[in-house]
């Protein structure tokens, strides 16, 4: 639910005057086409941003727009296909921080780990209480068939492996960082990805040998696993919380959605590997 | 066209032409304002006492770094490809002629994160034909600064190579047929005639390409990856800057958009026809 959802039909009712002025004034004036077309133009653009508010509102439904960690794609997917009003926002915990400090429209955060939300709350982008829903540990995962023989976390710290992590400004990173500094492996590493998916979709085209992915994304990309004991212990819990200190009802019943248990976010966190916080 | 030849008239509208309707230039002012309204916001975000520490942090230095290597490598590239190919599309008729000069063109339109991906289907160790470079040369491009100049270079080729066959197409053959005719080889008529012809268009197809090269983000973080020091350069920088400390972004983005005016400004002043 949009805040400014009531200026959104108030803009929408100024921008259709506007772009019928500008319409009738471009048939008078349509002995010289330049001037009739760039004001045709203007009426248009006019006119396309008010149908966008005007849908919103037409359907009586208000849009929830919920910012995700990328890890959790499937999940927000499955909650967004129960509530067809919840619009995903899917990217890296760090960037979608950094957009809802520089003014992007969100209704619901969820990031991957505790530092990134205690980021937003810091800046005031986050104003309701967070709460864990989940968690995570990285797995080490390879490139199918393993061409490279990784055989344990060790192994990262060869130099003829391509080895990828997460950048350490995300979440995954951040705890892989975490890992390999306390097993003081001095890994190797080649390149270091925005997002957890696109390092998982690297791995899996056989691009890079091996790198620390989520276990649930080395599960959804079906990337063969090593097992590495080094790895126990380490975890991030996902935070979830509203933009707005009071959020509305629906924007409550899509946070609901993933804290209830038995809910279908929930339901979901749990078919795909997530651990219970 | 003309570079050297003494005093230039002065910037303006020609008095013959007649004036624009007022609404038209109305809007047009809008679309000024719009083009210039980000660079101004960046102007107003400047940290400009705190800008040559900021500069001077070891993290930006070394994007500076990789970022002249990879773009001066792949501006190189660009010519030494790209000016052959410039020659073949407007000297020679060619059987598909459109369907080749929208290949040529195709990066220029392409979002590059679909440049990075396809070179990573066609260059990867698994790719095409990096499978081969892979296994018979060792050679694997995705993940090193080769692959980010080969990032560079896909994206900015066709700048280089459209500004040169357009002067290559006004220039025409006349002289280099002349210059033939008075027993000049093809390579001397090449280098004595041809080249010192589209000298400004050389220049100026040089300068986009390289400003290009510098620009280049999306298929440098798809094909060539993100390592400090290796294929990090400027604009992924500037990218992870934004979530880290965005005085910081602000800062490279500053300097980039300096040396990318830069770039313009001389090239309508020497080079460009007004």
């Amino acid at each position: 639910m949009r805040d400014h959802s009531r200026a959104h039909l108030a803009d929408c009712y100024i921008r259709a005057s506007v772009a019928g002025r500008l319409t009738s004034a471009a048939i008078k004036q349509a002995i010289t086409f330049p001037l009739a077309a760039a004001l045709l133009t203007t009426a248009a653009v006019l006119a396309a941003g008010c149908s966008e508010a005007g849908s919103e509102g037409a359907g009586g439904s208000r849009e929830v727009v919920v910012m995700a960690a990328s890890s959790l794609t499937d999940v927000v997917e499955a909650v967004s296909a129960a509530d067809p009003n919840v619009t995903a926002v899917l990217s890296g915990s760090s960037t979608l921080v950094a957009q809802l400090s520089a003014g992007a429209d969100a209704d619901v955060l969820i990031t991957a780990d505790a530092a990134t939300m205690d980021r937003a709350t810091a800046d005031g982008s986050i104003r309701g209480k967070p709460a864990v829903i989940a968690t995570n540990t990285v797995v080490l995962a390879t490139a199918p068939g393993n061409p490279g023989g990784v055989a344990g976390l060790a192994d990262l710290a060869r130099r003829d492996l391509l080895v990828g992590l997460c950048a350490p400004e995300v979440p995954c990173g951040a705890l892989a960082r975490r890992a390999l500094d306390e097993a003081r492996i001095a890994a190797s590493v080649d390149t270091l990805e925005l997002n957890v998916r696109a390092l998982a979709a690297k791995i899996s085209l056989g691009e890079l040998d091996a790198g620390l992915v989520y276990g649930t994304d080395a599960a959804r990309a079906g990337l063969p696993t090593v097992n590495a004991p080094e790895l126990d212990g380490h975890a991030n819990d996902y935070y979830i919380a509203s933009v707005s200190a009071e959020p509305a009802p629906a924007v409550a019943a899509v946070i609901d959605a993933f804290t209830e248990p038995g809910s279908v976010g929930a339901e979901a966190l749990r078919v795909h590997g997530f651990g219970q916080p | 066209m003309n570079v050297s030849s003494g005093a230039r008239a002065a910037p303006g509208p020609d008095p013959g032409v007649s004036r624009p309707p007022a609404a038209l230039t109305a809007v047009g002012f809008v679309a000024l304002g719009l083009l210039a309204l980000p660079l101004v916001g960046l102007l107003q975000r400047a940290p400009w006492s705190a800008l040559p520490s900021v500069l001077g942090e070891s993290e930006v230095l070394e994007a500076l770094r990789v970022s002249l290597v990879v773009s001066l490598l792949a501006t190189a590239a660009c010519v030494v490809l790209g000016l052959p190919l410039a020659f073949v599309l407007a000297r020679r008729r060619l059987r598909f002629g459109r369907v080749v000069r929208a290949i040529v063109m195709l990066p220029m339109v392409l979002p590059p994160v679909v440049a990075g991906t396809a070179l990573l289907f066609a260059l990867g160790r698994r790719g095409l034909v990096g499978q081969w470079l892979d296994s018979w040369f060792g050679v694997s491009l995705p993940f090193t600064t080769a692959g980010a100049v080969v990032a560079a270079a896909f994206v900015a080729l066709p700048f280089f190579v459209v500004t040169v066959e357009a002067a290559l197409r006004q220039a025409g053959d006349d002289l280099d047929e002349a210059a033939a005719t008075l027993g000049a080889g093809a390579w001397s008529t090449l280098a004595h005639v041809t080249l010192p012809t589209i000298r400004p268009a050389l220049a100026a197809g040089t300068a986009l390409a390289w400003a290009r090269a510098v620009g280049e983000f999306g298929a440098t973080l798809t094909f060539a990856g993100n390592f400090p020091g290796r294929t990090r350069t400027l604009p992924l920088e500037t990218y992870l800057a934004l979530e880290r400390n965005p005085e910081a972004a602000v800062a490279i983005s500053l300097v980039l958009m300096a040396v990318a005016l830069a770039v313009l400004i001389t090239l309508r002043d020497r080079w460009m026809p007004r």
